[in-house]
């Protein structure tokens, strides 16, 4: 193996509580940064906004972030001169939408599907009743794409017939418990674990919606960047052979432990092992259902790990139905870098 | 006098939360009411309307009140961060980088004031670059549009780009509407039926 030199040894990583955040605590464990000549500490966060501030303002060296964030900077933060980039698209789907057994109950089976029942449910209400309101993690995230589409698709106006509104993962169950939000579409484990609870009952997986779509990014600033090209080189060899790794079935059911961990996800076993092993849990006390490719991570013999400019510019025109967004933005998907990676990991095997 | 600016303050550390919201009467400013995440935070913020929400940088909840802030039309709401942690290092670069938001370390009464007005400004600008948006987008619509009739006209008619623009033209001045207008009704009426 070839050996870089870093300019940045240490490096902090973020990431949240979900199933898709396996690559760098795969990476981790495995010992895949110091093979690279890094020493990683890795960094739990409970929101996206936060997660990404920190990024930006130099309290992180790199994050696991949505795909759409590095496109849709300038419309969250529109002062900041720093730009995000991704040479690296960890995963594509691992989302599902779920709604509450409550809502559910109330759906007559016989309209059809989940969706083309629950529009013929909410056509049916009186115009006084409080709207349905759904719950995305994030106002720029394939998970607000997937729900509209969703919706769109079985007929329902995803402005006008409903609500969306943003929670954070983690608080997704205990709001649908509370019967605060009707459902949501948000990353696993967060649907198989209200499956689990009894309380929800998964509709639609991502990978039913919208297959391949980009899911997690590896992101990094635009200045980091440039200060750290051979760090930011090292890093995307590792998480890509990391992803590698978890594309191996049986290697996938040992990572379902090492996740489950207190300092990791902190998460029953059987709530993260579901969407790895492909089992989509329905309804509760249900058998498992397969669903092949729920999540997609990169690998070197695919293309769902490169980030080009035209994934960058569908998932623009995508969120250019939520609000107005910049167009400008689809170069910080760095095919370039991607290639790089793939040169030096194939370099290093010679 | 002016009406002081209304505050509603997130915090589930009741201790800090309590002492943050004497600094804040202490300062002038009227506060609305001291959350706990648990409380519905997206509800609270509908019902109590406040010109700002404070929260801890730390807060699961900063996602929902980002996106009252980006994604809702109706009834935005500036935000502003504090954080305890954190240190005088990340804030300066936070506020560097144009971080919608501001954060006060400690939240001591000579701070909190320049703290929130930065971030009502920031969130004001936000909102003018969010309606030059708007009206980028609608502007790109009309092109396409206008274009479209365009080429409709011309392929109906076997006239030229100039001739039919000024089929366009002509039509929106007789009939007293903008060649938006003209070209919507022409694309209704001349487009293919959808196979």
């Amino acid at each position: 193996m070839s050996s870089l030199q870093v300019e940045k040894p240490n490096l902090k990583l973020l990431y949240l509580r979900l199933t898709d955040s396996a690559p760098l605590i795969i990476a981790r464990e495995l010992g895949l940064f110091e093979r690279h000549g890094l020493k990683v500490e890795l960094q739990r966060e409970t929101s996206w906004a936060t997660l990404r501030d920190k990024l930006i303002g130099g309290a992180a060296d790199a994050a696991s972030i949505l795909a759409p964030m590095p496109l849709t900077l300038k419309q969250t933060l529109p002062q900041c001169d720093e730009q995000l980039l991704s040479g690296l698209i960890l995963s594509c789907n691992g989302n599902a939408i779920t709604l509450s057994r409550t809502l559910y109950d109330k759906l007559d089976p016989s309209k059809g599907d989940a969706g083309a029942a629950l529009k013929a449910y909410i056509s049916s209400r009186a115009g006084g009743d409080k709207p349905l309101i759904f719950a995305s993690v994030y106002p720029f995230a394939s998970h607000t794409l997937q729900l509209r589409h969703w919706l769109s698709s079985a007929g329902i106006n995803p402005d006008a017939d409903v609500r969306i509104v943003v929670l954070p993962p983690e608080q997704m169950v205990e709001h649908l418990r509370r019967g605060d939000i009707d459902g949501y579409c948000v990353g696993e484990p967060w649907n198989t674990l209200a499956v689990q609870e009894g309380i929800g009952v998964i509709a639609a997986t991502s990978n039913s919606l919208m297959p391949a779509m980009p899911e997690k990014v590896l992101a990094v600033t635009r200045s980091w960047h440039e200060a750290n090209p051979a760090t930011h080189l090292a890093l995307r060899a590792a998480l890509l052979d990391a992803c590698g790794w978890l594309c191996d079935r049986d290697q996938r059911r040992d990572a379902v432990g090492i996740l489950a961990r207190p300092e990791y996800l902190d998460l029953p076993e059987a709530a993260i092992a579901a969407s790895l092993s492909d089992e989509l849990l329905v309804h509760f006390g249900e058998a498992p259902r397969k669903n092949p490719g729920w999540h997609l991570f990169a690998h070197p013999q695919t293309d769902h790990g490169r980030p080009t400019e035209k994934k960058a510019r569908e998932l623009l025109a995508l969120c250019n139905e939520i609000a107005p967004v910049d167009a400008d933005t689809a170069e910080v998907f760095r095919s370039d870098l991607y290639q790089q990676t793939l040169d030096f990991i194939r370099h290093s095997q010679l | 006098m002016t009406t002081p600016i209304s505050i509603l303050l997130v915090d589930d550390q009741s201790e800090r939360a309590a002492m943050v919201a004497e600094q804040l009467i202490a300062a002038g400013y009227k506060l609305l009411a001291r959350l706990t995440s648990a409380e519905g935070l997206l509800f609270q913020v509908e019902k109590h309307r406040p010109d700002i929400v404070l929260i801890d940088i730390e807060s699961p909840d900063r996602d929902i009140l980002e996106s009252l802030a980006v994604i809702n039309q109706h009834n935005p709401t500036p935000v502003a961060m504090f954080s305890v942690r954190g240190g005088a290092e990340f804030i300066s670069s936070a506020v560097e980088a144009g971080v919608s938001a501001y954060m006060v370390d400690g939240l001591s009464a000579e701070r909190v004031a320049p703290a929130i007005e930065i971030a009502m400004a920031q969130f004001r600008s936000y909102q003018h670059l969010r309606q030059s948006l708007a009206r980028t987008q609608q502007q790109l619509d009309e092109r396409k549009v206008i274009e479209r009739a365009k080429g409709l006209l011309m392929a109906r008619k076997n006239i030229g780009e100039q001739a039919a623009h000024q089929t366009l033209r002509t039509l929106a001045m007789n009939s007293n509407s903008t060649m938006r207008q003209v070209a919507e009704q022409i694309v209704a009426h001349l487009q293919p039926p959808v196979k």
